[in-house]
C-alpha cells in the first residue's frame, strides 16, 4: 500500500442552495433577461393590461346598461373582478411559464432541465419570465383597492386576513391546476386547448356570481373546474352574501386552503407524468 | 414543376393557386394533427355557447328591452359574437412571430414563395381548422333556440359572404401587427393589444348597440368593426336592404386598403430583417 500524504480534501461542491432560494436567483435571471427587448417590454405590460381591460370595459359597459346582475351591486361585482384578477396576476407572475410546457417538451428544452442539478419543474417555472403579468397583477390590485372604498363591506380583521389569504390561494388554484394541465404534454404533445379554454373560462366567467350560471352551472364551477374557489367563495364571506350559498359558510371561508392543496396536486402530477418524457433529440 | 416555371422564375396561374392550396392545407393540418386539441376545442366552444347564452339571460333578467334592443336579439348577438371569436382569433394567430424571434424568418425569405404569402396561406389555414368547432357550436346555438335563424335566405348568403369578407380584414389585420415584429423582434405584447383592441373594438364581446354613441361611432369607422359586427348585424337585421350591400362594399373598400398598407410596411419591413447567426 503506498502511503500518500493527501489530507482529506472536503467536497470541493459548494452545498447547492434550497429550492427557495434557487427560485429566487433563477426568477431574478429570468426578469433581466425578459427587459432586454424594451419595445416589447411597454407592449407586453400594455398588452397584459388591454387582455383584463377589455373584459373589464365589456363588464363596464354591462352594469353601465343593466345595473344589477343577479342581486349584485356594480361596487360588489368590482370587489369580486379585483379580487380575481388580483389572484390571477399572483398565480401568473410566479408560476405563469407553465404555460410553455409543450414547447419545452416538444423541441427537447427539457432535456436541458433533466441535466441541470435543479428541479426541472422549478427550471421550467423560471426559464423565462413574462412582464405581462405585473400588468395583471397592478390592474388587479387598483380594482380591488377601488371597489374595497365603494362596496359596503363591515371590515374585521378576519376579514382583512381571508381577502389576502384569497388573493394567494386564488392564485395556487389557478396555477395548481394548469401546472396540473401541463403535465399531459408528456403524453399528448399539445395541451394549449385545454389550458387556454380553462384560462379563457376563469378570465371570461369568473367576473359573475355564480348563481348567474343556474344549479347546475354553480356545481360545476366549483366540482369541475374550481372556479367557485378562486374569488367567488371568499367573496361572498366578505360581501356578506353568504345566503346565495349552495355550500356551508365555513366551506367559503375556507376556499383560500385549495390553494396549497391544488399546487401540490398539480406538482406531484405533473412529475409522474413527466416519467414519459420522451426526447425529441434535439 | 420545371416545366411550367418560366426563365424569370413565374409559375402559372394553375400551379401558383395549387401552391397556395398546398400551404393554406399545411396551415390545416398543423392544427388538426393535434386531435386531443380539436376535441377540447369542440367541447369548450359548446361550454361557451351555454355560459354566455346563461350570462345574458341573467344579464337581461325579466326586462325584455334594454336600449332598444330586445333580449332575444342580444342573446343571439352574444353567442353568435362568441362562436366568431372562437373561429377567428385564436390565441396563436400567425406563425411570423416565433419565426422572426428565433431569426428562422430567414429561410421563409429565401423560400421561391413570398414571406406574405406563406404567412396569408397559414394564417388562413388554421382559421379555416377551427370551423368545424364553429359548426358544432352553431348547431348547439340553434338547437337551444339560442341564435334565431336568418330572416331571409338572400341575407343568409349575404351574410356568409360578409363572414368570410370579415375573415380577409380579420387576416390582413393580423399580418400587419405580425410584421411588427420586424421592428420590435419580439412581438408578443402587440399581439395581445391587437387580440384585445379587435376583441372589443370588432364587437364580439358585446354589440355596438350598447356602446355610447360617441364610442359606437368611431369604432364603427375602424377596420374591426367589419370583422365581426358587419356580418353579425346584417344576420339581426330585421328590414335589410340596400344597406347591406352598403355594409359588404365597405368591407371591400377595408381589404383593398389593408392589402396595400400591408405591402408598404413589407416593404420596408424587408430592410430592418434582423438575423440571428447560428
Amino acid at each position: 500500500m503506498v502511503e500518500t500524504d493527501a489530507t482529506v480534501v472536503p467536497a470541493s461542491r459548494p452545498v447547492p442552495p434550497g429550492w427557495v432560494h434557487q427560485w429566487w436567483i433563477l426568477m431574478r435571471t429570468a426578469v433581466r433577461s425578459s427587459i432586454i427587448y424594451r419595445g416589447n417590454l411597454v407592449l407586453m405590460i400594455l398588452g397584459s393590461a388591454a387582455l383584463q381591460g377589455t373584459q373589464l370595459l365589456f363588464i363596464g359597459v354591462l352594469l353601465d346598461r343593466f345595473g344589477v346582475i343577479a342581486g349584485w351591486s356594480t361596487a360588489q361585482i368590482a370587489f369580486l373582478y379585483g379580487l380575481r384578477l388580483t389572484a390571477h396576476g399572483v398565480g401568473t407572475c410566479l408560476f405563469g411559464q407553465h404555460q410553455y410546457t409543450d414547447f419545452a417538451v416538444r423541441l427537447g428544452e427539457y432535456d436541458r432541465f433533466l441535466l441541470r442539478p435543479v428541479h426541472p419543474l422549478l427550471q421550467l417555472l423560471t426559464r423565462a419570465f413574462n412582464l405581462g403579468t405585473f400588468g395583471d397583477l397592478a390592474l388587479g390590485l387598483g380594482i380591488l383597492v377601488t371597489a374595497v372604498t365603494l362596496a359596503p363591506i363591515d371590515w374585521t380583521p378576519w376579514l382583512v386576513v381571508l381577502t389576502i389569504a384569497a388573493v394567494i390561494g386564488g392564485g395556487l388554484v389557478e396555477s395548481g391546476l394548469q401546472i396540473g394541465l401541463s403535465a399531459f404534454s408528456f403524453r399528448l404533445g399539445s395541451t394549449r386547448n385545454v389550458k387556454v379554454t380553462v384560462d379563457n373560462m376563469f378570465t371570461d366567467f369568473g367576473a359573475y356570481p355564480l348563481p348567474v350560471f343556474g344549479t347546475a352551472g354553480i356545481v360545476a364551477l366549483t366540482v369541475a373546474l374550481p372556479l367557485a374557489f378562486v374569488a367567488y367563495l371568499p367573496a361572498t364571506v366578505v360581501l356578506g352574501k353568504t345566503a346565495e350559498l349552495l355550500v356551508p359558510v365555513w366551506f367559503a371561508a375556507a376556499a383560500p386552503l385549495a390553494g396549497p392543496l391544488l399546487l401540490w396536486a398539480g406538482w406531484a402530477f405533473f412529475m409522474r407524468q413527466s416519467r414519459h418524457y420522451e426526447s425529441p433529440g434535439a | 414543376m420545371s416545366a411550367e416555371v418560366d426563365l424569370a422564375g413565374r409559375r402559372s396561374i394553375g400551379e401558383a393557386l395549387a401552391l397556395r392550396a398546398a400551404l393554406v392545407r399545411q396551415g390545416t393540418r398543423s392544427v388538426l394533427v393535434f386531435r386531443t386539441d380539436l376535441f377540447v376545442g369542440i367541447v369548450s366552444t359548446l361550454l361557451r355557447v351555454v355560459l354566455v347564452l346563461l350570462v345574458w339571460q341573467a344579464v337581461y333578467g325579466d326586462r325584455t328591452t334594454v336600449s332598444g334592443i330586445a333580449r332575444e336579439d342580444a342573446v343571439g348577438y352574444a353567442v353568435l359574437g362568441a362562436l366568431f371569436a372562437a373561429a377567428m382569433q385564436p390565441f396563436q394567430f400567425s406563425s411570423l412571430r416565433d419565426r422572426v424571434r428565433t431569426g428562422n424568418v430567414v429561410f421563409d425569405i429565401m423560400r421561391p414563395v413570398s414571406l406574405i404569402t406563406q404567412s396569408t396561406a397559414d394564417q388562413l389555414g388554421t382559421t379555416l381548422a377551427s370551423i368545424p368547432k364553429a359548426a358544432v357550436g352553431l348547431a348547439l346555438a340553434l338547437a337551444l333556440g339560442a341564435v334565431p335563424g336568418p330572416s331571409t335566405a338572400w341575407q343568409t348568403v349575404a351574410f356568409a359572404v360578409s363572414s368570410l369578407l370579415g375573415l380577409v380584414i380579420a387576416i390582413q389585420c393580423n399580418l400587419i401587427v405580425g410584421l411588427t415584429a420586424f421592428w420590435t423582434t419580439e412581438v408578443g405584447g402587440a399581439y395581445l393589444v391587437y387580440n384585445m383592441a379587435a376583441a372589443f373594438c370588432s364587437g364580439s364581446l358585446i354589440p355596438l348597440w350598447f356602446m355610447p354613441d360617441g364610442l359606437a361611432g368611431v369604432l364603427r369607422a375602424l377596420p374591426f368593426s367589419a370583422q365581426i359586427f358587419t356580418p353579425l348585424s346584417i344576420w339581426f337585421d330585421r328590414d335589410a336592404g340596400w344597406n347591406v350591400v352598403g355594409a359588404l362594399a365597405l368591407q371591400v373598400g377595408w381589404i383593398v386598403v389593408l392589402a396595400f398598407a400591408a405591402h408598404l410596411i413589407w416593404l420596408r419591413a424587408l430592410r430592418r430583417t434582423v438575423i440571428n447567426g447560428g
